[in-house]
């Protein structure tokens, strides 16, 4: 490179030789590089095999660096992908966030192997694109050796070979007599371009006005961030914002039904909600009386008339509402009455009892059993005392759930009764959730079981304690 | 090139012939294994009495392990001329050699053509009445799948293979003698006719014989996959056969360490293809979860299978691919006769994981059965390779593009 300060004077960079063929230019490097000289090239028209070797030329570090640049591509696509989707930072200025698709793992080998794999072969390009050029000093704008008068043919029909004047061993005089016993057609000295390197004032501005500009877009994003605005989005990507769709309760004129939200295939069980049959009702299946549940409610209806105020009247399901007198008139003690379901009497086996389903029974029951039944079941909840106080006609006092009756129904049949309710007590089933109504069956026995416990009941530990307490 | 370089002579002597000793130990050797082998396993089989079921399943895997080396040596073959290549040429009379081992291979074919033909559905279930009608998807494959088709159209694969193998053979050899350039521009002008025919008849044929074992199982990506296999294993043989000539003292000059580095570069290039391929058809699966498409995986995702399907995975694509992606490992010729052997043990795991779990999906057969129709099969391809070698030369000598493979050095 040209000193700035002494442009004027000529300054020697080096020595270019020309030669009419590849096997002079061989020989030639082969001498120069047995001189100890380092800093040197050879210009050809085509690929010459062994021209690295005979100049002394190392093996290029590029294949490393693309390699690394591959690694550090794949690992980049694993490890991103691994905090977009697998991950989430709360608080954190960029988060990631996990979202799940056709029910694959969030974070799962195969679905991320393409992006990895792009990545990989996109810095690869990069490290052997940019790569190469930066080990070729690239983009350079000019070159001494364009300047002289012969180089263009370095292209097409000469051999050229340079040796830079900075290489510690360079000797101008003592070289250029080795080369010319080679035989080359000429050997001429570089000069540095006298011209002045420094960069012309109109393009400092230039530069200036670029990268003023530069900041424009950023300062608008700003803007646009921190300022509100009437106007509807712009998007510039479509990304299915609109779209042709159904909003939820909204009418449809492709369904008979003219509903938009499509309700479940009659039968059909979505998967992972697939529960056995006494799970969900209650009866162990297969028996012949299993349908028999709506009759039983009929049956039930009898203790009703022998005035008992613990009983409601019956009216369950729609054709029981109907007629309840007719249905009153047939549950006549002493008449066949229809044979019972075959009750579930232990606690299904999918489910686990435990203190937190108890638990969990206690809150449901005082949520919906509680109103009528009353906390501790006696059947005086706030509703029915409400009730009284009012003197309603038609108001029955709820069942007293600590009623012998009621004590030694099955736990399926306690299940089935808050399932499709009972004369006057409404079905819960669509409210209740099958396991919560286990777990209120499990709270109502525990209940039942808590008004007849002896202290024999109780564990040891916790029966001292009470000693303790009680004395 | 200029002075610089080592003058490569190419003589029609000894060294670039098998000669008569070599030729009938191997021969002799070789028919003697594989006669051997095939009767223990045959022996075996009968014992084991589930009607040769394991005999004709582990004859299968090692008959598509050489058949797919053949079949990559004639789709090589066709290759290089359709595109001209002249590095290849001081390599290529042994792939031809390769390939001609097509024609026995036919004969060795017929034991399968002969248990489907006679109807018995020990290899392929779809060879069974019963099991077609019952199934209505299988009644529906049912034109394509039956034994009289299945042996007409193995008829012709083996007449196209067999076929192209000789034309390219007998073109080469002729210029031996009369070094006519025209007969290289004819089996240019062929080549794109065989590389039509062997795309189609390959992708068929591993349709066939691989994937049909599982009849109600389909991809549309496994003849590309057994393609790569293939490819992969061709160039393993080869870069080992020529390795092997060279220490028996034949094409010592001929064969140079470019040509190693060229083979070396073919193999790491279908290590990757291979890899690629069957990460393509098993994300495709993977992702769609459509149970009659991932039957085909699960089999081999589960219990023992999974072991097999990893050690393809380590072994077949990671490792090799990182071991043989230096160019000192390409040129260094020990190191890659020790990757070519790995990966050919490697693809034959592959072809073993392809076939046999419709044999026993629940624990690996690995065992004397394997062995013996690895050695009957493998001695009978290395007999044939002698046989059809005979007293040709191993070398192209009068191939105009000769001089370019001997000299060609990669930059």
């Amino acid at each position: 490179m040209a000193n700035k300060k002494d442009n004027a004077t000529p300054q020697t960079l080096g020595l270019l030789v020309e030669f009419e063929d590849q096997d002079q230019l061989l020989k030639a490097c082969e001498a120069v590089r047995d001189a100890g000289l380092t800093k040197t090239d050879a210009h050809v028209p085509f690929p010459v095999h062994g021209i690295d070797e005979a100049l002394g030329i190392r093996p290029t570090v590029l294949p490393w660096l693309v390699l690394a640049m591959g690694l550090t591509g794949g690992a980049t696509g694993l490890a991103m992908q691994y905090f977009m989707n697998a991950t989430v930072q709360p608080g954190a200025l960029f988060s990631g966030y996990p979202y799940m698709i056709s029910g694959k793992p969030e974070f799962s080998l195969p679905a991320n192997i393409p992006v990895t794999f792009e990545l990989t072969i996109l810095l690869s390009a990069f490290g052997a694109l940019f790569g190469m050029l930066a080990l070729n000093k690239l983009p350079n704008f000019s070159n001494p050796l364009f300047r002289h008068k012969n180089f263009a043919r370095a292209t097409n029909d000469r051999f050229f070979l340079t040796i830079d004047a900075t290489d510690p061993k360079f000797k101008a005089n003592k070289h250029r007599e080795m080369l010319e016993k080679l035989s080359p057609i000429t050997i001429d000295e570089l000069e540095a371009d006298p011209s002045s390197d420094q960069i012309p004032t109109f393009l400092k501005y230039v530069v200036i006005v670029f990268l003023a500009a530069l900041t424009v877009p950023p300062m608008l994003v700003w803007n646009a961030r921190n300022t509100t605005s009437p106007l509807p989005r712009i998007h510039p990507i479509q990304d299915m914002d609109n779209q042709l769709k159904k909003k939820t309760q909204t009418t449809s004129q492709v369904f008979a039904d003219g509903r938009s939200m499509r309700p479940r295939v009659p039968g059909s069980v979505a998967r992972g909600e697939w529960q056995p049959i006494d799970y969900l009702t209650g009866i162990v299946p297969g028996g012949e009386m299993t349908e028999n549940v709506a009759l039983l409610q009929d049956e039930e209806a009898k203790p009703a008339d022998d005035a008992q105020p613990a009983e409601e009247q019956p009216a369950v399901d729609a054709p029981a509402d109907g007629e309840p007198a007719a249905a009153e008139g047939a549950a006549v003690e002493g008449e066949d009455k229809p044979p019972e379901p075959d009750w579930v009497t232990s606690f299904p086996e999918t489910l686990d009892v435990d203190t937190a389903l108890i638990e969990r029974g206690q809150a449901r029951f005082n949520i919906y059993c509680a109103v009528c039944h009353g906390v501790s079941g006696e059947g005086n909840g706030l509703v029915s005392l409400r009730a009284f106080e009012m003197e309603q006609p038609t108001w029955v006092q709820p069942t007293n759930l600590h009623d012998p009756n009621v004590t030694k129904q099955p736990v399926g049949r306690v299940f089935n009764t808050i399932t499709n309710g009972i004369r006057k007590m409404p079905a819960y089933g669509a409210q209740i959730s099958p396991e919560d109504r286990w777990a209120i069956v499990l709270y109502l026995k525990a209940l039942q079981k808590s008004r007849d416990a002896t202290i024999q009941d109780v564990p040891q530990i916790e029966a001292d304690a009470l000693k303790g307490q009680g004395n | 090139m200029g002075h610089h370089k080592k003058e490569i002579k190419v003589a029609n002597d000894e060294s670039v012939r098998l000669g008569e000793g070599l030729r009938s130990v191997l021969m002799v050797g070789g028919y003697a294994a594989g006669l051997a082998g095939l009767l223990v396993a045959l022996v075996m089989g009968m014992v084991e009495g589930d009607r040769l079921r394991h005999f004709f399943f582990s004859y299968l895997t090692n008959y598509l392990f050489f058949l797919s080396i053949a079949l990559g040596a004639l789709g090589f073959i066709a290759l290089q001329h359709l595109t001209r290549a002249g590095w290849s040429a001081s390599v290529r009379r042994i792939t031809e050699i390769i390939a001609m081992t097509l024609a026995p291979m036919a004969l060795l074919f017929v034991p399968i053509l002969f248990s489907v033909l006679s109807g018995s559905d020990s290899l392929f279930s779809w060879n069974s009445a019963e099991a077609m009608e019952h199934n209505p998807v299988l009644a529906g494959k049912a034109p394509y799948l039956n034994s009289f088709f299945f042996a007409i159209r193995a008829v012709i694969y083996f007449a196209v293979w067999i076929l192209a193998a000789r034309f390219f053979f007998a073109k080469s050899t002729a210029q031996d003698e009369s070094g006519d350039p025209e007969l290289t521009l004819r089996m240019e002008k062929k080549s794109p006719l065989v590389v039509f025919a062997f795309a189609l008849t390959v992708t068929f044929a591993s349709i066939d014989w691989a994937m049909s074992l599982d009849p109600m199982w389909f991809s549309t990506m496994f003849g590309v996959y057994f393609f790569a296999g293939a490819m992969l294993a061709f160039f393993s043989f080869t870069l080992i056969c020529c390795s092997t000539l060279q220490s028996w003292g034949k094409l010592t000059e001929v064969i140079t360490v470019d040509r190693y580095h060229d083979l070396s570069k073919f193999i790491w290039g279908f290590t990757l293809f291979w890899g690629y391929i069957a990460f393509s058809q098993y994300l495709l699966y993977w992702y769609g979860n459509i149970p009659e498409e991932t039957v085909w995986y699960l089999v081999r995702q589960n219990a023992a299978w999974r072991n097999v399907s990893l050690l393809l995975l380590f072994g077949q694509f990671i490792i090799p691919f990182f071991g043989t992606m230096s160019r000192h490992v390409r040129r260094n010729r020990p190191l890659m006769v020790g990757w070519a052997t790995f990966i050919l043990v490697m693809h034959w795991f592959d072809i073993y994981w392809l076939v046999m779990p419709q044999f026993s999906p629940d624990a690996l057969p690995l065992g004397l059965m394997e062995l013996a129709c690895l050695i009957g099969l493998g001695g009978f391809f290395i007999g044939n390779l002698a046989w059809i070698a005979a007293e040709r030369p191993l070398l192209a000598l009068r191939d105009p593009r000769l001089t370019e493979a001997l000299t060609l050095e990669n930059l």
